[in-house]
This record gives structure tokens, sequence and C-alpha cells, in this order.
């Protein structure tokens, strides 16, 4: 009996440490390296996103690796896996302390990085986050952690301003005659985007939020908050969610019948488009998803709409899959690239304070990135938003048969944006039809 | 709940506060019915062998796999899965049996908890390197369907997977209630060392216990399916709903599971309505906990079990 406990108490920690045993052998210190921790939850619920933030700081690595490296060295990535907030912890430690990395980057989700970033700070290293978008992270006086991303009162803030300048005009409608039904995930994440950033500035545009509907993400059904929306007639439903809660939430929608004339998907849930096609077929069309990149390329400078062409054609090359207009692979590969090309080569290393000067000297237009506004960050003094990105903006995207068309902000839009959305059932459009609504340049 | 902006007229927001009742009822039974499959197979292996198994969750996980796949390869609607998935979770419960549980049967609780840990991790890694960590899951021809009558909606895969339900609950209680390896499953639940005397080969009862409780794991992959992705590390949420469905229902008890499951749901239901939808999981667990407390056994528990 002693024999089969012990074994499966060695299946069972091989079954927590195994993930993380390969990079350990494979990321033998070595002076030829550039060494960069990656700490993102490649297990777990969170793994398919963090799956993909990995797969484009891979690509950007192996593209700065191709043009001599950094610092005339070869970058190495070391990766940590943070399946959850225990070994976000135990891995983050391990990169700074075992595998001696000086710079980390990551972590994708707000959750997490409430426990990886106090961890970086404590050991002076600099963190390099591509999402963590929870406004509180950026007042815990972690000096050296950067946020490439918006934050989540500002991305909320942005949304609301979307109902006016985009959906009010296409229903033909006055803002503050629109019903709008706000629902999210009753996180910080959610809370701070929808609830503290979304209705804040709704609120001051003089819009009409008909129901605040914060929600447990664990449920199974979600037909009762569905009926309690559909009662209040809402002409938006802003939903903002994960992958498990986000499905769940658009199919007890299409079961109990409610029909708004736009579907707001705020956050990540439709980056996995060929899933939700799969799951909801073409009912998936029409709905309008929020995110952080995926606009038009035409407004970036020709190098960087070039690289980034590279960067699609790699993608599709190494995983036989395109990107769909945007997913967190480009949140991966953007952050990363603009710590390649506007951070490290001027640092010279990776002490924080020189990083610091370097990071405060940033001052890029929207033409330096493909992502939506430039990058300027915030001082570590500013008590609010330290270390964030200022610039950092968000698009909107409406779904069409499994491609990405970003409608809004207008300089960056590539299709005229339809509203009213047909009620479920009547979504199917031809590619043609698609065609015909692009905006000619 | 309603913040912001000029409210609905109240009358407006009471007729319809009434009109819904019926349309919560439907959603929390057919709900509650998936819920009770779930949970099933765990009330059969826990009520007979009395093992604590963390895995519970993480075979429906691999059901839900095998049905997606059955799906995908021969084409046909994941219910045709039951044909092939339930003898082979049947097996599987057999082989689960001999290699583990036997071994457990007689090892303190802890043992079974290390054990049955272990085991999940096992499959949510071993899913992982199989499958990846994507969400999948299948689309048949019924999957947008909606049913309309009187005003009220249901969707067509959960129509099915509550038909499927009831036809399983029906069955499993025939055979409890009227074959003879149904009642020496029942008394080796009851009485291990009773049932060893009357000569019942109580290692032979565990292991068909273990297999039909993993069958009807196999029924609840396939109804789940059709409405949920599956991904890795979906067992460990339902390993807890199920746990809490057998315990309040009483182990051991098919009855008290079903009753577990519909009050779960029902809660769910009632409470995301008319309350906050971040307080049910809140809900249940103090309803739970209320009903421990009058009734430590649960609801259909027996207080003195095995010997």
């Amino acid at each position: 009996m002693k024999r089969i406990l012990a074994g499966f108490m060695i299946i069972t920690m091989c079954g927590l440490f195994l993930p993380s045993l390969g990079d350990r052998v494979m990321a033998a210190p070595s002076s030829e390296d550039v060494r960069i921790g990656v700490i993102l939850p490649l297990t777990g619920p969170q793994a398919p996103i963090g799956r993909e933030v990995l797969r484009g700081i891979e690509i950007a690595t192996d593209m700065v690796n191709e043009k001599g490296g950094m610092w005339n060295k070869k970058i190495k990535l070391v990766t940590g896996d943070a399946a959850n907030t225990d070994s976000a912890r135990t891995e983050t430690e391990r990169l700074i302390t075992v595998e001696k990395v000086k710079l980390l980057i990551g972590v994708y989700s707000s959750s997490l990085a409430f426990v990886v970033h106090p961890i970086a700070h404590k050991y002076n290293v600099v963190f390099w986050e591509t999402n963590a978008i929870a406004d509180r992270l950026r007042q815990m006086g972690h000096n050296n952690t950067y946020f490439c991303g918006p934050m989540a009162s500002g991305w909320g803030e942005q949304a609301a301003d979307c109902v006016v300048e985009l959906m009010a005009p296409k229903l033909k409608m006055k803002p503050k005659d629109l019903r709008i039904a706000v629902v999210y995930q009753g996180t910080e994440w959610g809370k701070s985007l929808s609830h503290d950033g979304f209705i804040k500035r709704a609120k001051e545009l003089g819009l009409n939020i008909v129901i605040d509907a914060p929600y447990d993400p664990n449920t199974m059904d979600f037909s009762s908050l569905i009926l309690k929306i559909k009662r209040t007639n809402p002409d938006i439903v802003h939903t903002q969610n994960y992958l498990d809660d986000g499905y769940r939430l658009f199919r007890d929608a299409r079961k109990n019948g409610l029909n708004p004339k736009i579907w707001v998907a705020d956050g990540c849930p439709w980056a996995y488009v060929d899933e939700a096609f799969q799951k909801f077929g073409t009912d998936m069309n029409y709905v309008l998803d929020i995110n952080q990149v995926g606009g038009g390329i035409q407004g970036a400078d020709p190098k960087v709409q070039a690289q980034y062409r590279d960067f699609l054609k790699r993608y599709q090359n190494k995983y036989k899959q395109t990107v769909s207009g945007a997913s967190d692979v480009a949140i991966g590969f953007t952050s990363a690239i603009a710590l390649y090309e506007y951070v490290l080569p001027d640092a010279g290393s990776f002490d924080s304070d020189r990083i610091a000067k370097v990071v405060a000297s940033i001052d890029l237009p929207s033409s330096a990135t493909v992502r939506p506004g430039g990058i300027k960050f915030a001082p570590s003094t500013d008590p609010k938003r330290a270390g964030q990105n200022i610039r950092a903006g968000i698009v909107a995207r409406q779904i069409f048969n499994k491609q990405y068309y970003a409608v809004w902000p207008k300089d960056g839009a590539e299709l005229d944006a339809v509203f009213p959305i047909p009620p479920f059932g009547k979504r199917a459009i031809t590619d043609a039809e698609v065609q015909k609504l692009m905006i000619k340049e | 709940m309603h913040r912001g902006g000029p409210p609905p007229p109240l009358r407006e927001i009471e007729e319809k506060t009434v009109e819904i009742i019926p349309q919560l009822i439907i959603n929390g039974c057919l709900t509650g019915i998936s819920y009770a499959l779930m949970a099933l197979g765990l009330s059969i292996v826990f009520g007979a062998l009395g093992i604590i198994n963390f895995a519970h969750g993480d075979f429906i996980m691999l059901a839900m796999y095998g049905a997606l796949y059955v799906n995908l390869f021969l084409k046909v609607d994941p219910y045709v899965g039951l044909l092939i998935l339930t003898p082979l979770f049947f097996v599987l419960g057999i082989i689960v049996y001999k290699g583990l549980f036997k071994k457990l049967v007689d090892a303190p609780e802890e043992s079974h908890i290390i054990a049955t840990f272990g085991l999940s991790f096992v499959f949510q890694y071993g899913a992982m390197l199989l499958f990846s960590t994507d969400y999948k899951s299948v689309s048949t021809g019924y999957s947008a369907d909606v049913l309309e009558i009187w005003g009220q909606y249901i969707d067509y895969p959960h129509i099915y997977g509550a038909l499927a339900s009831i036809a399983l609950i029906i069955l499993l209680i025939l055979f409890l209630q009227y074959t003879n390896i149904g009642r020496a499953i029942r008394a080796v639940s009851e009485q291990r060392k009773g049932a060893l005397m009357i000569g019942i080969n109580v290692h032979k009862i565990y292991a068909i216990a273990t297999g039909i409780g993993l069958s009807c794991v196999a029924v609840s992959g396939i109804t789940l399916i059709t409405f949920e992705s599956v991904h890795p590390t979906i067992g460990t949420h339902l390993n807890l709903l199920c746990w809490i469905i057998v315990v309040l229902g009483g182990i051991g008890s098919v009855p008290g599971t079903i009753v577990g499951a519909l009050i779960i749901a029902m809660i769910e239901m009632l409470v995301g309505y008319y309350f906050d939808s971040t307080l049910t999981t809140f809900a249940y667990f103090i309803m739970f906990l209320a009903i421990l407390m009058v009734r430590p056994s649960g609801i259909f528990g027996i207080k003195e079990r095995r010997a």
C-alpha cells in the first residue's frame, strides 16, 4: 500500500512540475545568451491564451535573433508556467533565483499579475507586462513594471466612446436613448474595465445603462442572467468575459432568444474565432469584438507594416493557421518587439535604472506600432498609472465568416459596420456581401 | 437589480417577473438533470466502495473528448457514441478498480484523496499532451435549435440531454432494485461484512459498480459535449459541483443525487435572476451547509452505513 501511495505521490509531483522540467534542462545558463524569462499560463484554463502570447514572443525573438540578436548575442527565452496563482508564484521565484533571469515578460492575466509583479519587484527585476489590464496593478508602487496594453478603466472609457461615435449613429438613435446592458465577470478585471471604466464614462456621456450585471464566471448556465437582461429590453449588450463564460453566455442568449441590436464582446473569447464558429456557426457573424490589437495597419510606418506582415506569414507557416485578424499572439509579438526595438538596444543591459531611463525617453507616435495609439509610458511617480503606456488604445472589429474587420476608430476602419444585427438564426452572409462593406481606400 | 438610467415602469417589471417563473423552472430542471447525470457516477462509486474520488470530473472530461472524437472521425451524432463509449468506460471502470481502487478500499481516506488527486493530474496533463489546451466542441444539426412552447424557450441539446439522463436514471433504478447484481451492490454499500458473510464476492461487485459508475460518466460526457466546450481542466470545476450534489443528496442515493442536483440548479437560477449573478456559488454553498447542519448524512443519506 505504501509503495502505491509513494508511486502516486511521485506521479502527482511529476504532474505538477513536468511542464517546467524541460525548460530547466534546455535553459542551462550560458554566457553566450541574453536570457529573458517568460511567465505565462501554459497549462490550465487560460493556457490557450498564454500559449498564443508565447508564440508571438517567440516569433519576435526569432526575427531579432536572425538579425544578429541583442547586444551581439542570441536572445534565449526561459519559460515558466503560471497555470494558477500558486504555480505563478513558484515559477516566478524559480525564473529569478534559479534561472537568474533579469527581465521577465508575461503574464497576461490580471489575477496572475497580482502575484507575479510583487515578486519581480522584490528582486528588482524588470517586468514587461503584455496584457494584464486591471487598474490597481499600476498603483502598487512597482517601479520596474511596464504595461504595454491599455489599462482597464481607460479601455472601458474608450469602449463607451465607441457607443457614441459608432453604434448610436449606425442605429440612427440618440446616444442617450440607447438602452445598454453591461454584463461582466465579477472579478477585479471585470469591475475595473466594465464598471469603473465603461459605466463611469457612459454616465458622463449621458448614456442609459439599464442593467449593471456582474456574474460568477464559474456559472455553468447563465439562463437566469440572460432572462434578467432580456427583461430590460436592451439595444446593446456589452459583455466582458473569458473563454468558458463567454461561450456559455452567448449560448444561453441564443437559447433564451435574447436578440439585442448590437452584441459587444469586450475582452478575449472571440479571439479564438475558429472554435467560436465551430460552436455557434453563422450566429457568430455581426458580433462586435473589442480588443487591444487588430486594427488596420495602413497607418503604420511602411517598415512596421512589413515587419508585421512577416510576423503573420511566419505564424501561418509555423502553425498552419492564420492570426485571424489579430489575437493574443499579436499582443505577444507587438509587446516583445517594442521591448527588443525601443528599450533593450539603448539600455545596453538589464540594469533596471538604465531601462527606466530609456523607457522614460520613449515618445512614439501611432505609426511606430500596428497597435492603436503610440508608445509613451507614464512615470513611476504617477500614483494612478505608473509604468502605463498612456497611448495604448483599443479597436472595435466586426466578425464575419471567421474574419475580423476593424470598424472603429474611424481612421483605422476597414469595413463599414452593420447594425442592427439580424436575430439568431438569420446571420448567414456571403464573402461577396462582406466585400461590398469594405471601405475603399 | 436595476441600476443606472430610468427604470422601466414598475408594473411592467412585476408582470414580467411573474411571467418568467415557468422559464426559470424549466431551465432549472434541465440544468439540474444534467447535473444529476454528471454526479450519478460519483454517487454510485462512492456509495458502493466508499472511495473519495477526486478524479471524477476528469473522467467526465475524458468522456467528452471521447464523444468529440466519435463525432469528428465517424461523422456521426455524439449520441451514437453511447454504443462505443458506454461499454468502453465500463471496461475502464473495471481496469481502474483492479489497478487502483481495489488497493484503496481498505486504506485510510487520506490515501483516497492523494491517489485520486494524482490520477486527476495524470489525466489533465495527459489530455494536454494528447489534445492540446484548446477549447473544443461539436456542432450538431440541432445545436442552435430552440423549441418555443407558450412563450417558453427550450433548446434541443438540453432536451436530448434531459431525455438521455431520465432514461439512464430509470434504467439504473430498475437495475439496482430488480437485478441480483443491483441488489448485491446495494448490499455491499450498506453492510460490507454482512454481504461477505452471505457469500457475495465483494471485489467482483465493487468492480462492476465502478464499471457502472464510469458508464454513467460516459453518458454524461456525451450529453455535455452537445452544449459545452471541452478542455483538459474542465473536470476541476465539475468535480466540485458533483461532490456538493452527492453529499447534499446523500451518499450513494440515486434519488438523493437527483434531488441534490435539482436543488443546486434551482438555487443558481433563482439567485441569479432575483438577486445577484455573482452570488450563485455562494448561495448554494450556504444551502449546502444549512442542509448538512440539519441532516449531516444528506437529504436521502443513511446515518449508519458500512460495517
